[in-house]
C-alpha cells in the first residue's frame, strides 16, 4: 500500500504494485505533460492543489486522443470532494492508494477499450458523442448532468462540455438530443430547464414589464372602491396618514366589505406612467441580452443518461464510420481507406525498410466562422481542396475529413516530405488570406515519420491529436 | 250601423263650439300642444332660418378642433360587454378623429369579456383594458376610467353603441362653440327598429320625443340629460365633480352636476350613435320603470337645492327641472286626474270623444313626425317608420303613462330604485343610507 504522506518531491511518483502497471501519482502540477499520459495505465491526481489537480483532469478529459482520454484517473484526497464535475471526471476518490483495487477498474477499462473500433471523422458522425459513448461504455458508467454556473445550460454533461468549445450550450443540446434520438441512452428525468431562444442561455430573468415601453421599472397598487360615492382609483388616493379617507367624498373608510372593497390591482410604470393591468412576463437572457417571450423559451429536458445497446454499439462501432455512409471527394480516397493505405505502407515499411511519411493540414474553421462564411464556406473548402490535389505529387496519396487533409508521402524522407507539407499549407494560408477577407482561417499542419513500430490508428490519432491541441 | 255612428261623430263635433272642445281636450290643447308641437314647430323653423349660422359656427369649431387636436378618452364601461367590443373598435377606427385613447372597464364580467377585452388589448385596438373583479356598477365602472384617462375631453359610450364616421368629432365641436360648455350630449337612435314592433315604436319615440325634445331644450338652455350610450364631458370638470354616482340614472345626474357649477350642456344633434333598443315590451317596461324612477331619485330628492332660492340659485336649471318635474311627474298623475273628469263628465259621450282623442293626438304625432324628418339627416331611411306612428299614440298616451305612473308611486313610496339589480347591494345600501 502507498502513503502519500511518504510521496517523494518529485511530480509524478510511480506507484509500485504486482500487477505491471504504469500507475502513477501527480502531486506537484508544474512539471505535468500531457503527452506522457499514453504512457501510463492510471494516474492518481492529488487533491491537496485543488485547482491545480481539477485543470490537469479537465485538460487530459478535454483531449480528443482515445489514450489520453480514456485513460482511467482516480483522485487522491483524505477530505470529501464536494466537486460534482471532479466526481463525474474521475473515475474515483480515494483517500490511500491500494494499486490492488484500482487494477481490477484499469483492466476493465482496457479491455473495453480493446473493443473499440477506429473511425472516420465525417460529417455522419459527431466526433465529440462518439468520445462522450466511448467515455460512458469504457466504465460502464452512467452520464449524470451537473449543476454549473459556469454553464449558461445551468446543467452539464462534464465530459461533453469539455470536447466543446464555441456554441456549448447549443452543440451540447444537439449531441445529447441527437443521443437520445438514435436511442444511445436510457434518460432518466432529472430537471426541467427553460432556456434562451437565441443561445440556449439558462441563466435567465424573469420579469414584468410595460406592455408599451418593455420598462421593469414597475409598481402595483390595489384599486378602491368606495360603495357610498362609487369613486374609484388607486389606494393611495385615499391615504391620509394613517385613514384612509375618501378624495371625492372625505369620508373615511373604516370597513372592507362594508365601507369598499379592492376590486383589482393597476400596475404603473414607473418610467413613462402608464397604467396597465397585464404586464407582459419577460425572460432576460443573461446571456445574449434577449427579451424572450415566455412562449419562446425552448424547454429542454435533463436525463441522467445510461447507455443502451445501441449506444454501446455505437461507442464500439461508430456507424457513420461504415464505407457506405463515407464521402467521397474528387482526387482524395476515404477516410477509412486511407487507414488500409496507410497500414499497408506500415507494413511495407517493416519489411522494406524505405522512409515514409504522413502530412496533415487542417483549416481550423469554427461554425462562428462557417456561419459568417455562409454560402461561401462549401466553395471555399472545395477551391481549397481542388488545389490540394493538383499541387501534390500523383504518388501521395489523399484522404480529406471535412477540413482535414492527409497526405500520405510514400518512399519520402521526412525532412522532404516536411518542406512539401510547409510549402502547401503556406500556398493554402496565402490563398485564404488573398481571398477571405472578412474572418481569419488558420491554417496548421503537422507531420509524422512512420517507423516499423508505428500503429496506424495511433498514428492517424496522434496527427489529429497534435493538430487539435498546437 | 257605422256609417249612423259616423253621422253622430261628425253632427256632434260640429255642433260643439270650439271652447266646448277645448274644454274637453283642455289637456291636450293647453298642456300638451304647446310644449310637444308649438316649441318644436317654432325650433325646428328658427333651426332651418338659422342654417347658414349654424354651419359656419361649426366649421370655425372644426377649425379650432383640428388645429388643436385634443387627445381625447373613449371610455366605455360595462358588464358582460365582451360580444360588442370587436364591433366597437371597429366602428371607432372608421372614425374622423382618430387622436383617442380607449379605456375599456369591465365591470366584474361573467362572461368571455376579460379574455376579449385583454386579446384586444394585446392587438392593440384596447389602450387600457381594466377588469374589476368584483362588479361595482356602472358609475364606479365608469369612475375607473376617468381616473386612468389622460385625454383632455372624456367621451362615455355604451359597448354596444356603434356611430357614424364622423360622430366622435361632432361630439367635440360644442367644445369650440363656448368655452362654458361642459357636456355634449350626442344624438342617439334605434338601431334596430326592424327587428320587433317594440323596436320600432322606440325607434319612433327616440326620433320624435327624445332627439327632437333635446333640440328644444338645448336651444331653450335647459338641455338636462346626457346619454350615457353618447356623450362628452370636459375631463378637467369631471375629475372635479368626482364623476358618476351611483345609479340608476347616473347620466341623468352628472349632467345636473356639471349644469350646477355652472356650465352649459350641449345636445349635438349631427353627432349620431345608433343603439339596440329592447325588443320585447317586458325588457322595454324595465328599462323605463328604472329611468323614470331616477328621475325622482334625482330631480326631487338629490337635487332639491336647485328648487331653493339660495345663493347658488340658477334661473335656467330651475326652470329645466320645473318642466322636467311638472311635465313628468305633475302632468301625468294629472292626466289621470284628466281622464276621471272625462268620464265623469262625459259618461255616456266616451264613443264619440275617446276617437277623435285618438285623432287628435295621431295628427300630433304625424305632425312631431314631419317636423323630425325634415331636419333629420337619414330621413330617407327613416320616413317608412311614418307608416306606425299611428300606433304611437296607444304607446305614449296609454302604455309609458302607466309605466311612468307605477315608477313613481314605487320610488316615491318604497325607494324602490335602491332595491334595483342594475346596481350592486352594496352601493345600494350605502346610496340609500348616504341620500346620494
Amino acid at each position: 500500500m502507498f502513503n502519500p504522506n511518504e510521496s517523494s518531491r518529485s511530480s509524478t511518483v510511480r506507484i509500485s504494485n504486482n500487477f505491471d502497471k504504469e500507475i502513477v501519482l501527480i502531486n506537484d502540477y508544474r512539471d505535468f505533460d500531457i503527452k506522457k499520459v499514453p504512457l501510463y495505465d492510471a494516474l492518481v491526481l492529488d487533491f491537496t492543489e485543488r485547482e491545480e489537480c481539477k485543470k490537469t483532469l479537465r485538460s487530459i478529459r478535454k483531449s480528443n486522443i482515445e489514450s489520453i482520454y480514456l485513460l482511467p484517473i482516480f483522485i487522491l484526497s483524505i477530505v470529501d470532494v464536494k466537486d460534482a464535475e471532479v466526481k463525474e471526471l474521475s473515475d474515483g476518490i480515494v483517500q490511500t492508494i491500494q494499486p490492488e483495487s484500482l487494477s481490477a477498474f484499469i483492466d476493465g477499462v482496457k479491455r473495453k477499450r480493446k473493443q473499440l473500433k477506429p473511425f472516420t471523422v465525417n460529417p455522419e458522425i459527431n466526433r465529440h458523442l462518439i468520445k462522450t459513448l466511448r467515455f460512458a461504455f469504457t466504465r460502464d458508467r452512467v452520464l449524470n448532468p451537473i449543476k454549473d454556473r459556469n454553464s449558461i445550460i445551468g446543467y452539464t454533461y462534464p465530459i461533453l462540455s469539455l470536447s466543446l468549445e464555441e456554441e456549448q450550450a447549443k452543440s451540447e443540446i444537439n449531441a445529447i438530443e441527437e443521443a437520445l434520438d438514435k436511442e444511445f441512452f436510457q434518460p432518466e428525468f432529472v430537471d426541467r430547464m427553460h432556456l434562451c431562444g437565441n443561445c440556449y442561455g439558462g441563466f435567465l430573468n424573469y420579469k414584468e414589464t410595460d406592455p408599451v415601453s418593455g420598462s421593469a421599472n414597475l409598481v402595483t397598487e390595489s384599486l378602491v372602491h368606495h360603495f357610498s360615492c362609487a369613486y374609484i382609483g388607486p389606494q393611495s388616493d385615499f391615504i391620509r396618514g394613517d385613514q384612509m379617507v375618501c378624495p371625492k367624498c372625505n369620508k373615511t373608510l373604516r370597513h372592507i366589505g362594508v365601507d369598499y372593497d379592492k376590486p383589482s390591482v393597476m400596475y404603473r410604470s414607473l418610467d413613462n406612467d402608464n397604467y396597465f393591468q397585464e404586464p407582459e412576463m419577460k425572460a432576460e437572457c443573461m446571456n445574449c441580452g434577449l427579451q424572450n417571450e415566455i412562449e419562446g423559451l425552448v424547454q429542454y429536458d435533463v436525463f441522467n443518461l445510461t447507455l443502451t445497446d445501441k449506444g454501446i454499439q455505437e461507442a464500439i462501432q461508430p456507424k457513420g464510420s461504415q464505407s457506405s455512409k463515407e464521402i467521397v471527394y474528387n482526387g482524395y480516397i476515404t477516410y477509412s481507406t486511407f487507414g488500409t493505405y496507410l497500414k499497408f505502407e506500415i507494413e511495407r515499411i517493416k519489411t522494406a525498410n524505405l522512409p515514409s511519411c504522413i502530412g496533415l493540414i487542417r483549416l481550423n474553421i469554427t461554425s462562428q466562422t462557417e456561419g459568417i462564411l455562409g454560402a461561401r464556406y462549401d466553395r471555399l473548402i472545395e477551391e481549397i481542396s481542388e488545389f490540394i490535389v493538383t499541387n501534390t505529387d500523383s504518388a501521395n496519396i489523399l484522404a480529406r475529413s471535412i477540413n482535414s487533409f492527409f497526405i500520405l508521402f510514400p518512399n519520402s524522407p521526412i525532412d522532404k516530405s516536411e518542406k512539401k507539407l510547409k510549402r502547401l499549407a503556406d500556398s493554402v494560408n496565402t490563398l485564404l488570406n488573398n481571398n477571405v477577407k472578412d474572418v481569419k482561417i488558420d491554417v496548421v499542419s503537422n507531420h509524422k515519420e512512420l517507423t516499423q513500430t508505428s500503429e496506424y490508428q495511433s498514428v492517424l490519432n496522434d496527427l489529429r491529436a497534435s493538430i487539435l491541441t498546437s | 250601423m257605422l256609417i249612423d255612428y259616423w253621422e253622430f261623430f261628425i253632427s256632434y263635433w260640429q255642433n260643439q263650439s270650439i271652447l266646448q272642445i277645448i274644454r274637453t281636450f283642455w289637456y291636450f290643447f293647453i298642456l300638451e300642444v304647446p310644449r310637444f308641437l308649438l316649441f318644436d314647430f317654432i325650433i325646428v323653423i328658427s333651426v332651418l332660418l338659422n342654417r347658414r349660422n349654424l354651419k359656419s359656427r361649426n366649421q370655425r369649431a372644426r377649425k379650432l378642433l383640428w388645429a388643436e387636436m385634443p387627445l381625447i378618452s373613449i371610455i366605455v364601461p360595462g358588464k358582460n360587454e365582451g360580444p360588442h367590443l370587436f364591433k366597437l373598435v371597429n366602428s371607432l377606427k372608421e372614425q374622423t378623429y382618430f387622436n383617442y385613447e380607449l379605456i375599456v372597464v369591465d365591470d366584474g364580467s361573467d362572461d368571455q369579456t376579460p379574455l376579449i377585452g385583454r386579446d384586444l388589448e394585446r392587438a392593440g385596438l384596447i389602450n387600457c383594458f381594466i377588469r374589476n373583479d368584483v362588479r361595482g356598477g356602472k358609475a364606479s365602472g365608469a369612475n375607473t376610467a376617468l381616473r386612468y384617462a389622460t385625454g383632455k375631453f372624456i367621451v362615455h359610450l355604451d359597448a354596444d353603441t356603434s356611430f357614424d364616421r364622423d360622430s366622435i368629432e361632432n361630439i367635440l365641436l360644442p367644445f369650440y362653440f363656448d368655452d362654458q360648455i361642459g357636456a355634449v350630449g350626442g344624438n342617439i337612435k334605434v338601431r334596430n327598429a326592424e327587428e320587433s314592433l317594440c323596436a320600432t315604436l322606440q325607434a319612433i319615440e327616440y326620433l320624435n320625443t327624445i332627439s327632437m325634445s333635446r333640440i328644444v331644450s338645448t336651444e331653450l338652455g335647459i338641455y338636462r340629460i346626457i346619454s350615457g350610450a353618447f356623450g362628452a364631458f370636459r375631463t378637467d370638470v369631471l375629475k372635479r365633480l368626482g364623476g358618476w354616482d351611483i345609479g340608476p340614472g347616473l347620466d341623468g345626474d352628472i349632467t345636473v352636476k356639471f349644469r350646477k357649477v355652472g356650465y352649459k350642456i350641449h345636445f349635438e344633434p349631427s353627432a349620431i350613435g345608433l343603439t339596440n333598443a329592447p325588443t320585447t315590451f317586458r325588457v322595454l317596461s324595465k328599462q323605463r320603470l328604472r329611468w323614470s324612477k331616477s328621475i325622482v331619485r334625482f330631480r326631487v330628492r338629490k337635487h332639491s337645492d336647485i328648487y331653493k332660492p339660495n345663493r347658488s340659485f340658477n334661473l335656467l336649471n330651475f326652470i329645466s327641472f320645473l318642466e322636467n318635474v311638472t311635465y313628468d311627474i305633475v302632468l301625468n298623475f294629472l292626466w289621470w286626474i284628466y281622464l276621471v273628469d272625462i268620464i265623469m263628465n262625459n259618461v255616456g259621450l266616451l264613443a264619440v270623444i275617446i276617437p277623435l282623442k285618438v285623432i287628435m293626438y295621431m295628427i300630433m304625432d304625424f305632425a312631431q313626425f314631419g317636423l323630425v324628418m325634415s331636419i333629420s339627416e337619414r330621413w330617407k331611411k327613416e320616413w317608412k317608420l311614418i307608416f306606425y306612428v299611428p300606433a304611437m299614440v296607444f304607446y305614449n298616451s296609454y302604455y309609458m303613462r302607466f309605466i311612468r305612473t307605477m315608477a313613481y308611486i314605487k320610488e316615491f313610496f318604497f325607494f324602490s330604485s335602491y332595491k334595483d339589480p342594475w346596481n350592486p347591494a352594496k352601493t345600494s345600501t350605502k346610496a340609500l343610507e348616504n341620500k346620494f
